[in-house]
């Protein structure tokens, strides 16, 4: 694991400002309030009356201590931030509630990051985070979890994309975390788009949960659920649900898991629910051993068994964060070459 | 330079090869042909000599006299024998640039390729994932192209190199294999169905395999002439061309 200054510097830094950082359950220290975008700390008495006044409706908690940010872009406003959740007590359970909100017409990319303290262990993350995604409005939500090895995090997401919203979701775990749990819900109205899209790769006795549930309640909806996975011997389960419900929406579901070894576990469970005729669902899975012609063709080509087993991987990860925006890749590139796959 | 000895080859529990011994060795430069019905185990002869996985192998496979048999795929690669795939399988996300340079190892020796790149008319699919949305001419330029990077080869194995392309592809194919020859001091071992690809290339021997076996050694044309007329059945009795 990294120290936290590279991680903070190097590693998680990609440009974005603000770049905010929230450590176990201190409240948010450095708030920024621009025109476009506002990142307050959770705690501050103008977001209790902001979500009062918009009446949004947040998940329930019933925690004392926490920290959080709620992050605001303006109406027709494009901004972007850097978000960071650090663990530097052991066992500690930092617990986290952040409100999202993309006003109309806003345009908003964030990039969030984790990570715990080299000497931490047994910490447990749990956070609770609504987002509220206004009428043509876009949120790209990026994270890359880099949590201990014993960590266990437990993010529970909650969304709504008004009328021609969109939002994207691009999810990677690749460094080993004891266990995540994460499926969000997603609610789409009229028009509006929603993509989750994951990769994660199983370290051996790592539990990743990772899946989502999305509402296609409005006419036009479309919602997509890719779910990729190399799995070097944990246990990974996607459990993903697509509900149509409006007229003429339309949604789709993969999962692609590749198993390097005998230990290495893989429940894909798609779920579509369609309670309209006029709706689209579809789902379709691969899981299975990296193909054997494809590494004997690469060793045809000079390769090793392990080095085409390499590449073949690396193949399917570049599938993977496809479409993914270009600073995701590089990191997840960048992750790559330096885990060595994690095998 | 390259034989087989009393090679038998089972896939999935079925003979395809039995007992075949022949020397396929010509010159540096030139081809050995063989001709053959579909199934008679020409393809299989090649991923047998390859070491694929699923080709259970009796016999021995000797290159330059040493007996390959128990070599990897790779090991056999590097020992100087190569491969060109019929039909290659698709690497999605696997761009063939990034693949070729990590295989030649070194962005200074991958710009000593540029003349085969051109000459291959490679360039566009460089960038692309390795034989996903080719052509049947692209496939093969592609699959060439790999071989080129490839060291120390003394035999190539050419499985149906003129199979589905047209015929600009064709001669520039054809045209790459014998300049390949050349350049690498080496042999070829060419399969073909239809020998259009013999105009271009130096073939200087030839066989009929047909069910498992060498029923008929000689001129590539004059076996080829042989075929076109009486077909292969007619063709493994033919006293005149075996020599």
């Amino acid at each position: 694991m990294m120290n936290l200054e590279d991680f903070l510097n190097n590693y998680m830094n990609i440009g974005f400002d603000p770049y905010i950082v929230l450590n176990d359950n201190e409240p948010l220290l450095l708030e920024s309030d621009t025109e476009t975008l506002e990142v307050l700390s959770i705690s501050n008495p103008l977001v209790g009356k902001y979500i009062k006044e918009k009446k949004l409706v947040l998940q329930k908690n019933d925690w004392k201590k926490y920290t959080g940010y709620f992050i605001k872009c303006s109406k027709n406003s494009f901004g972007n931030a850097q978000t960071c959740f650090l663990t530097s007590e052991e066992g500690l359970e930092q617990r986290v509630q952040n409100v999202i909100v993309v006003e109309e017409g806003g345009h908003l990319e964030l990039f969030t990051g984790c990570l715990s303290g080299k000497h931490v262990k047994g910490n447990i993350h749990r956070s609770v985070t609504d987002i509220f995604v206004g009428e043509n409005a876009t949120l790209i939500f990026n994270m890359i979890h880099s949590w201990g090895s014993t960590s266990k995090v437990y993010p529970n997401v909650k969304v709504h994309v008004a009328k021609g919203g969109r939002y994207i979701s691009n999810y990677i775990v690749w460094e080993k975390v004891k266990e995540i749990v994460s499926n969000p819900t997603v609610e789409v109205d009229d028009g509006g788009q929603t993509i989750l899209n994951s990769l994660s790769y199983i370290h051996p006795k790592s539990n990743i949960d990772l899946g989502g549930n999305i509402k296609l309640l409005g006419k036009d909806s479309v919602g997509e659920i890719h779910s990729s996975a190399v799995n070097g011997g944990g246990d990974f389960v996607t459990n993903t649900i697509l509900e149509g419900v409006g007229d003429n929406s339309k949604g789709h579901i993969d999962c692609n898991a590749l198993l390097l070894t005998d230990g290495a576990k893989v429940t894909a469970i798609p779920q579509l629910f369609s309670k309209n005729s006029n709706t689209q669902l579809t789902h379709e899975a691969f899981l299975g051993k990296v193909s054997s012609e494809e590494i004997e063709y690469l060793q045809t080509k000079g390769f090793s068994h392990d080095d085409a087993e390499e590449i073949v991987v690396k193949g399917f990860v570049n599938k993977s964060i496809e479409g993914m925006p270009e600073k995701v890749q590089e990191r997840m590139l960048d992750i790559l070459e330096k885990a060595k796959l994690g095998f | 330079m390259f034989k087989v000895k009393n090679l038998s080859v089972t896939v999935d529990g079925q003979e395809i090869i039995k007992g075949l011994t022949q020397d396929f060795t010509v010159p540096v430069g030139k081809f050995f042909v063989l001709f053959g019905p579909n199934g008679c185990g020409k393809s299989t002869l090649f991923r047998a000599c390859m070491g694929f996985s699923k080709y259970e192998v009796s016999g021995d496979i000797l290159l330059e006299g040493k007996k390959i048999n128990g070599l990897k795929i790779d090991e056999r690669v590097k020992s100087g024998l190569a491969y060109m795939y019929q039909n290659p399988p698709s690497l999605k996300g696997v761009k063939f640039e990034d693949v070729a340079k990590e295989s030649v190892g070194d962005d200074l020796v991958w710009k000593e390729y540029s003349k085969d790149i051109d000459s291959l008319d490679a360039r566009k699919f460089l960038k692309r994932d390795i034989n996903v949305g080719l052509s049947g001419g692209e496939v093969k330029r592609s699959e060439l192209l790999s071989l080129a990077m490839l060291e120390n080869t003394k035999v190539f194995l050419f499985d149906e190199p003129d199979s589905g392309i047209d015929l600009d592809n064709l001669k520039k194919v054809g045209e790459y294999m014998g300049n390949l020859l050349k350049k690498k001091k080496a042999m070829g071992i060419i399969v073909t169905h239809s020998g259009d690809i013999l105009k271009y290339i130096d073939a200087v021997k030839g066989a009929v395999m047909y069910r498992g076996k060498i029923a008929c050694v000689g001129k590539p044309m004059e076996i080829l002439e042989c075929i076109k007329e009486k077909g292969y059945s007619k063709c493994v009795n033919c006293k005149e061309v075996k020599k």
